[in-house]
């Protein structure tokens, strides 16, 4: 089936963490016109884009972090809550994505961070790149030169506009406070490792 | 094999890296721009580099930074706004 232009497709990228933790990020990404692509096109072409993106993260992420699945579903704001349209489809991915890293990874809520600028005032992505590990971050708690280049390589191939037929799809913000959907113009990597506090064992399973 | 974004940091290896934005405005340019302590003068930099396409603004951003670094520019208040 047909993505309409303007029609937002929220995509989950879902992997096991090394102490047994789902890590789930999510990407917004808004049809730029009418596409033709089937669901199954659409679908490879987003773990494409996803798989090419995380394996910049190959030898940052430890070796007992799989990737599990990726889901897509075609939604929309309504009533200032994001409800789903229409699902496109959950696939396996990890085709080139293949973490490598050994040695010991911080506590499940310590992750690199990804911040995704909009033009809108307040409104932004955060992703939470985890799981963070010793060696990556130095002293004064700083990340690693190394690893702040491959996030940033990571941010720029998800930013890509994914090319389908009639259109692409390009990333942003579904946003319930002003009930549109933003692109992303920037990225923005800081040497300093965010904090996820749902992300602590025991919790979003 | 064309130039990347380690390459260029690289060239500020003993630096502290603070900072990596890359942002991509409607006028078709990408604009990349790294803010760095340097190991050489301990000044706050920020090296920047504009082009159309990815490759273009890094090799700017690459000779920004050895602008920085030379001397030629002295600090961050020298660059374009990010």
């Amino acid at each position: 089936m047909p993505l309409n232009a303007g029609d937002v497709v929220r995509v989950a990228i879902r992997q096991r963490g090394p102490q047994g933790q789902d890590i789930v990020n999510v990407v917004h990404y808004q049809a730029d016109a009418e596409i033709g692509s089937s669901d199954t096109e659409i679908m490879s072409a987003i773990i494409n884009t996803a798989d090419t993106a995380y394996a910049f993260l190959n030898y940052f992420t430890p070796a007992t972090q799989r990737p599990l699945d990726i889901r897509a579903d075609v939604v929309k704001v309504q009533g200032g809550q994001i409800v789903v349209v229409r699902p496109l489809g959950v696939a396996s991915w990890g085709f080139q994505y293949d973490p490598k890293e050994s040695g010991n990874p911080y506590a499940p809520m310590i992750a690199a961070g990804v911040l995704l600028r909009t033009l809108a005032p307040r409104v932004l992505g955060k992703k939470f790149i985890g799981a963070l590990m010793e060696t990556h971050l130095l002293d004064h708690g700083h990340l690693s030169p190394q690893l702040m280049a491959a996030l940033a390589q990571y941010a720029a191939r998800l930013l890509m506009p994914i090319l389908l037929q009639g259109g692409a799809l390009r990333a942003g913000v579904l946003s319930k406070k002003i009930g549109q959907f933003v692109r992303f113009v920037e990225y923005e990597i800081k040497n300093v490792p965010f904090v996820l506090r749902r992300r602590r064992l025991g919790i979003g399973r | 094999m064309g130039i990347t974004l380690l390459d260029v940091l690289r060239e500020i290896a003993h630096s502290e890296i603070v900072r990596i934005v890359e942002r991509h405005p409607d006028d078709g340019q990408i604009w990349l721009a790294v803010h760095f302590v340097s190991a050489r003068d301990g000044h706050y930099h920020i090296a920047q580099g504009v082009g159309p396409t990815n490759e273009d603004a890094l090799r700017e951003l690459q000779r920004s930074i050895r602008r920085h670094l030379s001397g030629e520019v002295y600090d961050a208040g020298d660059d374009l706004p990010f």
